[in-house]
């Protein structure tokens, strides 16, 4: 699959250079360059915003009020202060940034519909400023903008120009491309999925989401600039609502998640705007695009860029091909866990836990303790309180009072992903793969907290982020010879059946290298042979030295496996000991099979 | 601030407020029956005045233009669940929305192919006289908002409260599961919801534009601040959402009246802002704050 | 006598995830059958596939005769078929009254209705006088009862109830448990499905055990509630075919932790 990813890497180039290259061959006068300026502008903003809305799905759509930061900086710089253009550019995409860092944290703590109206009350205010301020201009803007100059050196045609904008555009491009084939691309696209699942694996999900908003305003700065410099104006309609939506519908139509997208719905958005003004229609462009919006998130949601990629894909026969059949697993895969805890030492210690929903107290007062080395079940009737302590342990719940330590250290307080970054790895019941990704992928995920490149190293393609990625894609396939699934890395997670999504995610929780993995009803939806494999699976997990805490209903699994069981009941533990023990005791066969109906009456 | 300005202020005030007031109801009801929050809200209101508006210039009698106008805002409501949200309903929330987007912008798309760039008029209804209340002195057409938004609000209260259909839209709003297992066709109400969310928009619209005239490109700022009546209720409540949408339209007239214009806006969305923030939980931290989060 | 209510060889599931394992039982008219079982088990699962809430992957659900697998939850519950859901699902926010109307919403007689609200209220009185209080402010036991009558007010040929001791203390499970005997022996009949197995089959004519999607115990109530049938179906004691995996697993253990040791 690296290989064909990269083929198809270079056709888009080829593609690219051949369009970008012959358009002003075809389309000579000033206008038309000045169409291809204005699309390649766009492009700029565009693939920014794929990166924010396309793959971390944030709807922020008032980021264009960062494309009027850059537009105006280059303005005002230029105008009133006489400063090169270039470095007005830099200045701006640096201001914005500066700007956008410190609000992206807060913003996006908002989720949804509540972003999209946060972010364009945002940029609305700015173009309020805009118009306030003399310092501005006022409603008359800055005008007289100069011509772009690259330190000095003026480019006095139109299709100097061009180049210059689509070479930004293409540099554009391969920054977005290096962060998608990374492991902040995987983490970003986790997000989209499911910020608790990424989190789970360790995922800073946070950090990531303001990192992408960063980035797109960077991005959108420039494109500001460079739209100001062939405009030679600004004033502060030019990025208003309706900038916004046309980047919006540019990033939807090119296809959310592509970056050559963002290109490739920038050209499209603009050739429409102009073959409709060619038509004399201009007056339909806003129906169209509106249409256009709402018909390809209908019925295809990826775009034109996603079609593109389909149909090569469907050429090269690289799609399709049958699910592998049940290959072995292959214990040896795997290395013993380094660095195990001392058998029997405790490795798990809560005690005292609480955590009340009201009056319902869902975990009342509950302590044991997780031996090294060991497989503690987690057992109980139906709302015992095993879910909820499971995400106390995981970092999902705060709890009322208690503690609960691993290795000796406090993790109440912590978040999912810190405790993912300990070393506690997890499976759920209701399986939480993130289907926007290979299996290979999926799995790659779960090695995050050991990848350590950072946004510049990532963007700038260092070589050791390469030399990063090999390793982990190595580990990734180790991992899934584990659990039995070698020759699925490339199909998409959801492409499998049910039982072989099971081996991903656990596969994906060997990979992040846990000491502890918690295990959500790994059985649950498994027919008896896919169990009794399970059953196998996790004795080789165990046999590496990882312990393993497991909530399961299936007492076969359960009393066939566990070194000890933990038994709870109406939110407190009523048992805990070897199995053999636990099942006849009275207070736990009372707990499941429950009390006389007639006990306590009359 | 003398009485008779602040008078003069917060009555026109409400009077605007009438009008986000319903918007805000429209995106709770909305957004309570099918989860959406749809866009093309403030579209409804667009619509609505500036067809009203057309049609009584083309000489059509001013009630049947309201009452076209508001039927036609229905149909649009039906039209828009149907088509592009009905397809969808298992699409992630964030496609749904962004599919509002698109609509709203295919319907302004056609205002402005329809009706052209420039705002329309429209007669008020009975007459350009004035009356005085509380020292202020309000245009005759005020009652017709007040009235028009009145009875549609005990309208819409007496459906939801009284009718069993109403009780069933409410039951799904709270757990649609369970509605189900009464009986409840949740797809059929949700037609019925979003046209009614459009019905009462475009009514809306219409009886306000002989005060503000009626544009192609106003809808979106009015679902901005209909919206911020809405959110202040969580988007769960209407009786909130509504008193919010009237709050938004006496803050407004009272910055424009107090401060300038143009900073008017700026100071309602940076309220908007600072509200969202604060309920998305800027202040939380740590795990307590994975549970918070705003918006859906 | 032609069983009220039969399921045939019924599978079903959510997504990928196969929950029911060709189920067969009936429910004949007049009589409360049991259908107990762990966690997991798929008993949840088996009420909603009835209710048409799920969509059926094999096998047929048969109401007095006719099929009902493919028809929608409101036909069905305009046929007579009611559920009181797990954990009651009631409306909280709205009132006792209105959460009682809202269970006769497929009814179109508004007399009847109106006939069959006062005599809910007469069965449960307690609901009376709290006709005007929101549902949420009920105790969890006034919860459970307002969600029978709810469930009462479609006027129902057969009852279906999810795990109505959940959350209950035990004199409460006991009043409730009163009740629905006090249903079928003024003719109704119920599908009753527990955890708590002994409440059960205490009130119940006949049973089933469900296990991991599969029925693999049914008769008489009274027989099942020997412990060693249904303890095996809950904590895999003394015998059955559970036995025999649960050996296995315990097996492979030892020897994959052998093999660990003879390696180090």
């Amino acid at each position: 699959m690296r290989g064909l990813a990269a083929r198809k890497t270079t056709l888009a180039l080829i593609a690219f250079l051949v369009l970008v290259g012959g358009y002003p061959l075809l389309f000579r006068n000033s206008y038309e360059i000045g169409v291809g300026i204005t699309a390649g502008a766009l492009a700029i903003g565009a693939v920014g915003f794929v990166l924010l809305l396309g793959y971390a799905h944030q709807l922020a759509a008032g980021q264009p009020a960062f494309c009027m930061i850059g537009g105006y900086t280059s303005g005002i710089l230029c105008v009133k202060f006489g400063w090169d253009p270039m470095a007005t550019l830099l200045l701006g995409a640096l201001l914005s940034m500066a700007i956008a860092y410190p609000i992206a944290a807060p913003m996006l703590k908002l989720r949804g519909f509540v972003l999209v109206m946060g972010s364009l009350a945002f940029q609305l205010i700015l173009v309020v400023v805009a118009f306030e301020l003399p310092f501005t201009g006022g409603a008359m803007g800055t005008y007289g903008i100069p011509r772009f100059a690259i330190f000095g050196f003026t480019l006095q045609s139109d299709v100097a120009f061009y180049f210059v904008v689509w070479a930004f555009v293409l540099a554009t491009i391969a920054i977005g491309l290096n962060i998608d084939r990374s492991r902040i691309g995987r983490a970003l696209k986790a997000i989209a999925i499911s910020e608790m699942t990424a989190g789970s694996v360790g995922m800073n999900t946070v950090k990531h989401k303001v990192q992408m908003f960063v980035v797109s305003a960077g991005m959108a700065s420039v494109s500001g600039s460079l739209f100001v410099h062939f405009l030679r104006a600004v004033d502060p309609t030019v990025f208003g609502f309706v900038f916004s939506l046309n980047l919006v519908i540019a990033v939807i139509i090119g296809g959310l998640m592509s970056i050559w997208g963002g290109a490739v719905g920038a050209a499209i958005v603009t050739a429409l705007r102009e073959g409709l003004r060619g038509l004399s229609l201009p007056m339909w462009e806003t129906v169209i695009m509106g249409a256009l919006t709402a018909v390809v998130l209908i019925a295809f949601q990826r775009g034109f860029a996603g079609w593109i990629s389909d149909r090569f894909d469907r050429l090269t026969g690289a799609r399709g091909g049958k699910p592998p059949s049940v290959t072995e697993p292959q214990p040896t895969a795997l290395p013993r866990l380094a660095d195990a805890p001392q058998a029997g030492t405790p490795l798990l210690d809560v005690s005292s836990a609480k955590r009340s929903f009201g009056s319902l107290r869902a975990v009342d007062d509950v302590s044991f303790t997780v031996e090294a080395g060991s497989i503690t079940a987690l057992i109980g009737p139906n709302g015992a309180g095993k879910t909820t302590l499971l995400h106390l342990v995981g970092g999902y719940q705060p709890l009322d009072s208690g503690t609960i330590k691993f290795a000796g250290k406090p993790i109440e307080l912590l978040l999912p992903n810190r405790i993912a970054e300990l070393g506690i790895g997890r499976t759920f019941q209701n399986l939480q793969l993130f289907d926007n990704m290979t299996v290979l992928e999926n799995v790659m995920c779960g090695r995050y907290r050991l990848q350590t490149s950072g946004i510049l190293a990532i963007s700038a393609k260092l070589p050791r982020v390469r030399r990063d990625e090999n390793d982990v894609r190595r580990v990734a396939l180790d991992c899934l010879k584990f659990v039995g699934l070698q020759g699925a890395e490339n199909l998409m997670a959801n492409e499998l059946s049910f039982g072989h999504m099971r081996l991903v995610e656990i596969a994906r929780a060997l990979a992040l290298q846990p000491t502890l993995l918690l295990m959500d009803e790994p059985a649950s939806g498994l027919n008896d042979t896919e169990t009794e494999r399970l059953a196998e699976l996790i004795a080789q997990i165990a046999a590496l030295g990882i312990t393993v805490l497991l909530v399961e209903h299936d007492m076969r699994v359960v009393m066939g496996l566990a070194d000890k069981v933990v038994v709870m009941h109406h939110g407190k533990k009523i048992a805990d000991g070897p199995p053999d023990r636990i099942r006849a005791e009275p207070a736990v066969v009372a707990a499941y099979l429950g009390t006389e109906a007639y006990e306590t009456a009359a | 601030m003398d009485f008779q300005t602040l008078a003069q202020l917060v009555l026109p005030g409400l009077t605007t407020g009438c009008v986000y007031a319903l918007i805000a109801l429209g995106f709770v009801l909305c957004f309570n029956v099918s989860g959406v929050v749809n866009m093309a809200q403030g579209e409804f209101v667009m619509l609505g005045g500036l067809l009203g508006a057309w049609l009584s210039i083309k000489g059509v009698p001013l009630i049947a233009a309201v009452v076209v106008a508001t039927m036609a805002g229905a149909v649009l409501g039906v039209l828009q669940e149907r088509l592009t949200l009905a397809p969808v309903r298992r699409s992630p929330p964030f496609i749904q929305i962004t599919i509002t987007l698109g609509v709203a912008v295919i319907v302004r798309g056609i205002a402005l192919i329809q009706f052209g760039k420039d705002p329309l008029s429209m007669p008020a209804f009975s007459g350009d006289d004035t009356f005085e209340l509380l020292t202020a002195v309000l245009p005759i057409q005020t009652l017709w908002v007040w009235g028009a938004t009145a009875a549609m609000l005990i309208g819409i209260y007496y459906f939801l409260r009284h009718t069993d259909v109403g009780r069933a839209v409410r039951a799904c709003s709270i757990n649609v599961v369970a509605a189900r297992l009464m009986g409840v066709n949740a797809e059929r109400l949700t037609v019925m919801v979003f046209a009614i969310a459009g019905g009462t928009g475009a009514l809306a619209g219409a009886v306000i534009t002989p005060v503000v005239l009626a544009s192609w490109d106003a809808g979106f700022v009015y679902a901005l601040k209909g919206f911020i009546g809405a959110i202040l209720g969580g988007l769960r409540s209407p009786v909130v959402a509504v008193m919010g949408g009237l709050g938004v339209g006496v803050a407004e007239s009272l910055a424009a009246g107090y401060l300038s214009s143009g900073w008017k806006d700026a100071i309602v969305y940076g309220l908007l802002l600072a509200f969202l923030l604060i309920r998305g939980g800027v202040f939380l931290h740590g795990r307590a704050a994975l549970t918070a989060g705003g918006g859906h | 006598m032609k069983p009220l209510l039969e399921l045939q060889g019924v599978s079903s599931g959510y997504g990928r995830i196969r929950v029911l394992d060709k189920v067969t039982l009936d429910v004949k008219a007049g009589e409360i059958v049991a259908l107990i079982g762990a966690n997991g088990a798929g008993k949840s699962t088996l009420l909603n596939t009835v209710m048409g809430m799920i969509a059926l992957w094999a096998g047929d659900v048969r109401f007095d005769g006719r099929s009902i697998a493919r028809v929608s939850t409101a036909a069905i519950v305009g046929a007579g078929i009611a559920q009181v859901p797990e954990r009651r699902q009631l409306f909280g926010t709205m009132t006792v009254e209105e959460n009682l109307r809202l269970g006769a919403y497929t009814r179109n007689d508004r007399a009847g209705v109106a006939a069959s609200l006062e005599e809910q209220f007469g069965q449960f009185p307690i609901l009376g006088e709290r006709r005007t209080q929101s549902a949420q402010t009920l105790s969890g036991g006034e919860q459970q009862m307002l969600a029978i009558a709810r469930a009462m007010m479609s006027r129902p040929r057969l009852m279906l109830l999810d795990e109505p001791s959940l959350g209950l203390a035990p004199l409460m499970v006991a009043r409730i448990f009163q009740q629905i005997t006090s249903l079928r022996d003024a003719g109704g009949t119920i599908l009753v499905v527990e955890q708590n197995a002994r409440a059960a089959l205490d009130i119940a004519d006949r049973g089933y055990v469900l296990e991991n999607g599969k029925i693999t115990a049914e008769g008489e109530a009274a027989a099942l509630l020997d412990n060693a049938v249904v303890q095996d179906a809950y904590l895999g004691g003394s015998g059955g075919s559970v036995r025999g995996m649960e050996q296995r697993i315990r097996a492979r253990r030892r020897e994959i932790m052998a093999s660990m040791e003879r390696r180090s």
